[in-house]
C-alpha cells in the first residue's frame, strides 16, 4: 500500500490523471476572474474530445485533431457569451442547457459519423506523442515522472504560467480581474467589459478543448461517451479550492489527479469494493470544500464581519 | 353587456395578465426556434428527414399506448420539476434532485419488495422510506449552505456521484436477485407496485400522485407562511432578514424537501412502471428537472404541462430513433436550445416591455371609463 503510493508508477500516473483535471481548473479560474460561473467546461470538453478524435482520424494528424478540439472549445465560449451576455439567460441555467446539449450532440455526430453510439474506437484517434527529454528523463524516481511525458502534460505547465503572466503582468490580466471584481466600476472607466469577458470565455474554451482533446488523443485512443466523467465539475471544484490563485488551484488539481488515480489504482492493489472507491475523488471534493469554508469562516469572523453572514447566497 | 366586456378587458390588460400572455407566447417561440433548429440537423443527417419529421411530432398521438408512454415519461419530470421548483424559489441551485431520484428509485425498489401488505401499503411503505433517506442525506449540502455558506451547487454536484458509487455497491453486492439472468433488485409482485390506472396503455396511479404533489406543492408555496419565507428569501435574502425570517432554516428545509420530493418521485415512478430496479448509470432525470422548472416559470401548477411537452418530445423522439436513421438524442439538443431561450431574460425583451407599458395606459383608461358608468 505504502510502496503503492511512492511508486514512480504512481507519480507518473498522477500526473497523467491530474493534467484534464488542471485544464479544466484553468478553464474555471480564468472564467472565475471574469466574474463568470461557467460550468459547460464539462460539456465542452466532451465535445472537444469528440472533436479531436474524429479530425485526428480523418486527417491522419494529431495536430490537426488538436487544433480541431481548440477550435471547437473556443466556439462553446462564444456561445456560451452568446447566450449569457446577448440573450442575458442566467449563467448556471446556461451552463445546464449546454452540457445536455453537448451531450446530446456528441452521441447524435457520433452516430452520423460512424454509425455507432457508444464510443468511437472503430476509428481510433492519432495519439499525441510523448516527449522525452534527453538525459533529465534519465534521473531515478523523479526523471520519467517530469521529463518524459506527454506533450500536452508540458502544455500543461506552459499554461499554467502563461495564465500566471497574464493575469499578474498584462493589461488583459488587469482588465479581466477588474471587470470579475466590479463590472459596473470597470465599465464606468472605460473597460470594455463585453469584449474582456468574451475574451475570458475564449481562453476558458481553449483550456477546455486541451482538456478534451487530452481525453481523447492521451488518456485513450478514442472518443467514448460520457468519457469526461465529471472532470470539469472537479476542475470547477479544484478552481473552488485554489481560491482564485493559480498556483494553489494547480495544487488541487494534482491532488485531484492522485486521488483519481488512488481509486482506479488501489482496486488492483486492496481488497476493497471498487464502487466505494471510486467516490474518494468526489468525497474528496466535498471535504476540502467543507474544510475551506470553515477557514474562511473563522478568518472573516475575526475580522468583525459577523452582520454580513448572507451576504451572498 | 357592455360592462361585462370592459371588465374582461380590464382582466386582460392587468399587467399579471399581460405578463403571462407575452411568458407563454415567448415559450412557444422558444420552442418553435428550437425545433426548427432540430429539423435543419435532421434535414442535414437523414436521408428521408420529412418522414422522420412527420414521425417526431406525430407518433405520439398515433395510438392509445404510444400516448400513455407520453403520460409515464412525464412522470419523473413532474417530481424533480418541482423539486426544482421548491428550490430555486428559495435561491438555491442544488443539483441533488438527480442522485435523490435515482436512489429513491432503488430504495423504492428494495423496500417494495420486502413486504407483502394489503392494499398498496407497501408500494406506500417504500415511497416514504425513499423520501426519509433522502431527506437525511439532502441535509448534508443544506446544512453546509446554511452554517458554512458551502455552495450548494458544487457540493451536491460531488454528492450525486457519491450517492451514485454508493448505490452501485449496494446493487452490486447486497441488494441484487441472484436467480435473475443479469444485474436486477428483486422481482416485485402485483401488491408490491403501485396499480395500474389503465392496464391498456400501462400508465399507473404513479401520475396521479404526481399531479397531486405539484398541487401539495404549490399550496405549501403559496398559501402557507413556509411557502412565503421561501419566496422572499429566494427574491431578496436582505429583505427576508429585515422581515425577521429565519433564512438558514429556509434555506435548510427548502434543499431537504426538494431531495425528498425527488426521491419520492424516484420511487413512485419504479414502483408504479417496472418490475425492477435495473439503472447503471444516473438517468438525468434531475438535470432535467431544471429544464423543467424554467420551463414552467419555477410555478408547481405549470410544471405538468411543461413535463408533458417534454415527455411528447421525449417519446417522439425515441419513436423516431426506432423507425428511422435518426438517432433520439436529438431531443436534448432541442431540450437545451428551448432553455437557453426561455431562460433568455433579453429574449423579446423590447416586445415585453410595450405589451407592459400598453398594459399600464390601458388599465388607467378603462379605470375612467368604468368610472364614467
Amino acid at each position: 500500500m505504502i510502496k503503492f503510493i511512492f511508486s514512480e508508477q504512481f507519480i507518473v500516473s498522477m500526473i497523467l490523471f491530474a493534467t484534464p483535471i488542471l485544464f479544466a481548473a484553468l478553464g474555471a479560474l480564468v472564467s472565475k476572474k471574469a466574474g463568470i460561473l461557467n460550468i459547460n467546461i464539462e460539456g465542452t470538453m466532451s465535445l472537444s474530445a469528440l472533436a479531436g478524435g474524429l479530425i485526428s482520424f480523418a486527417t491522419r494528424s494529431w495536430l490537426l485533431g488538436l487544433l480541431a478540439a481548440v477550435i471547437v472549445g473556443v466556439i462553446m465560449g462564444f456561445v456560451f457569451a452568446f447566450f449569457t451576455m446577448k440573450l442575458k439567460t442566467d449563467n448556471v441555467l446556461s451552463g445546464i442547457a449546454l452540457n445536455t446539449m453537448a451531450s446530446g450532440l456528441t452521441v447524435y455526430i457520433l452516430y452520423a459519423v460512424i454509425g455507432v453510439k457508444g464510443d468511437s474506437s472503430l476509428q481510433p484517434s492519432m495519439i499525441i506523442p510523448n516527449l522525452n527529454i534527453p538525459l533529465l528523463s534519465k534521473i531515478p524516481f523523479l526523471g520519467s515522472a517530469l521529463f518524459s511525458q506527454n506533450l500536452l502534460v508540458y502544455l500543461g505547465f506552459l499554461s499554467l504560467i502563461t495564465l500566471i503572466f497574464i493575469l499578474n503582468r498584462t493589461k488583459l490580466g488587469l482588465y479581466i480581474k477588474a471587470v470579475g471584481f466590479n463590472e459596473s466600476a470597470a465599465k464606468s472607466v472605460g473597460i470594455p467589459t463585453k469584449r474582456i469577458k468574451l475574451i475570458a470565455l475564449m481562453i476558458t474554451g481553449i483550456f477546455a478543448g486541451l482538456g478534451g482533446a487530452y481525453l481523447s488523443m492521451v488518456y485513450l485512443s478514442y472518443f467514448s461517451v460520457g468519457m469526461v466523467a465529471g472532470r470539469g465539475f472537479i476542475g470547477i471544484a479544484a478552481e473552488a479550492m485554489g481560491q482564485g490563485k493559480p498556483l494553489l488551484t494547480f495544487l488541487f488539481a494534482l491532488l485531484f489527479g492522485a486521488v483519481d488515480y488512488f481509486a482506479i489504482g488501489a482496486q488492483t492493489v486492496l481488497s476493497f469494493p471498487y464502487e466505494l472507491l471510486n467516490t474518494l475523488p468526489y468525497l474528496m471534493t466535498i471535504l476540502a470544500l467543507i474544510i475551506f469554508a470553515i477557514i474562511h469562516k473563522y478568518s472573516s469572523r475575526s475580522k468583525n464581519r459577523k452582520d454580513d453572514d448572507y451576504e451572498k447566497i | 353587456m357592455k360592462k361585462m366586456l370592459i371588465q374582461l378587458k380590464s382582466i386582460y390588460y392587468r399587467p399579471q395578465t399581460q405578463q403571462f400572455v407575452v411568458d407563454v407566447l415567448r415559450t412557444l417561440l422558444s420552442l418553435l426556434i428550437a425545433l426548427i433548429l432540430g429539423f435543419i440537423v435532421i434535414l442535414l443527417t437523414s436521408d428521408q428527414p420529412f418522414d422522420t419529421i412527420r414521425i417526431f411530432l406525430l407518433s405520439p398521438l398515433s395510438d392509445p399506448y404510444t400516448f400513455g408512454m407520453v403520460i409515464t415519461q412525464s412522470v419523473p419530470l413532474i417530481f424533480t420539476g418541482i423539486a426544482v421548483c421548491l428550490m430555486v424559489k428559495g435561491g438555491q441551485f442544488n443539483m441533488i434532485g438527480e442522485g435523490a431520484f435515482f436512489a429513491g428509485a432503488f430504495i423504492g425498489a428494495v423496500v417494495a419488495a420486502k413486504f407483502s401488505l394489503p392494499w398498496f401499503l407497501s408500494p406506500f411503505i417504500a415511497m416514504l422510506v425513499a423520501a426519509i433517506v433522502m431527506g437525511i442525506i439532502g441535509y448534508v449540502p443544506a446544512k453546509l449552505k446554511a452554517s458554512l455558506k458551502v455552495d450548494e451547487f458544487v457540493s451536491s454536484l460531488m454528492l450525486n456521484f457519491v450517492i451514485f458509487w454508493v448505490i452501485m455497491y449496494l446493487f452490486n453486492n447486497v441488494f441484487f436477485d441472484p436467480e435473475y439472468s443479469s444485474l436486477a433488485t428483486p422481482y416485485l409482485e402485483d401488491g408490491q407496485r403501485l396499480p395500474f390506472l389503465n392496464a391498456d396503455n400501462e400508465v399507473s396511479i404513479s401520475i396521479i400522485i404526481a399531479l397531486i404533489t405539484a398541487l401539495a406543492a404549490y399550496l405549501f408555496l403559496y398559501r402557507t407562511k413556509w411557502g412565503f419565507a421561501i419566496r422572499t428569501t429566494g427574491s431578496n435574502v436582505h429583505y427576508a432578514k429585515y422581515l425577521g425570517i429565519n433564512v438558514k432554516r429556509v434555506i435548510l428545509i427548502v434543499q431537504i424537501v426538494g431531495a425528498m420530493v425527488a426521491a419520492f418521485g424516484g420511487a413512485t415512478f419504479l414502483l408504479g412502471n417496472s418490475y425492477r430496479f435495473t439503472w447503471k448509470a444516473l438517468p438525468n432525470y434531475g438535470f432535467d428537472g431544471f429544464i423543467v422548472a424554467i420551463m414552467a416559470f419555477v410555478h408547481p401548477l405549470l410544471v405538468p404541462f411543461a413535463a408533458f411537452l417534454m415527455g411528447f418530445l421525449r417519446v417522439g423522439a425515441s419513436e423516431m430513433a426506432r423507425l428511422s436513421d435518426v438517432p433520439n438524442e436529438i431531443v436534448y439538443i432541442i431540450q437545451a436550445l428551448i432553455i437557453l431561450f426561455v431562460g433568455g431574460q433579453a429574449f423579446l425583451v423590447r416586445f415585453k416591455r410595450n405589451r407592459l407599458k400598453k398594459a399600464i395606459e390601458k388599465e388607467q383608461l378603462l379605470k375612467v371609463e368604468v368610472r364614467h358608468d
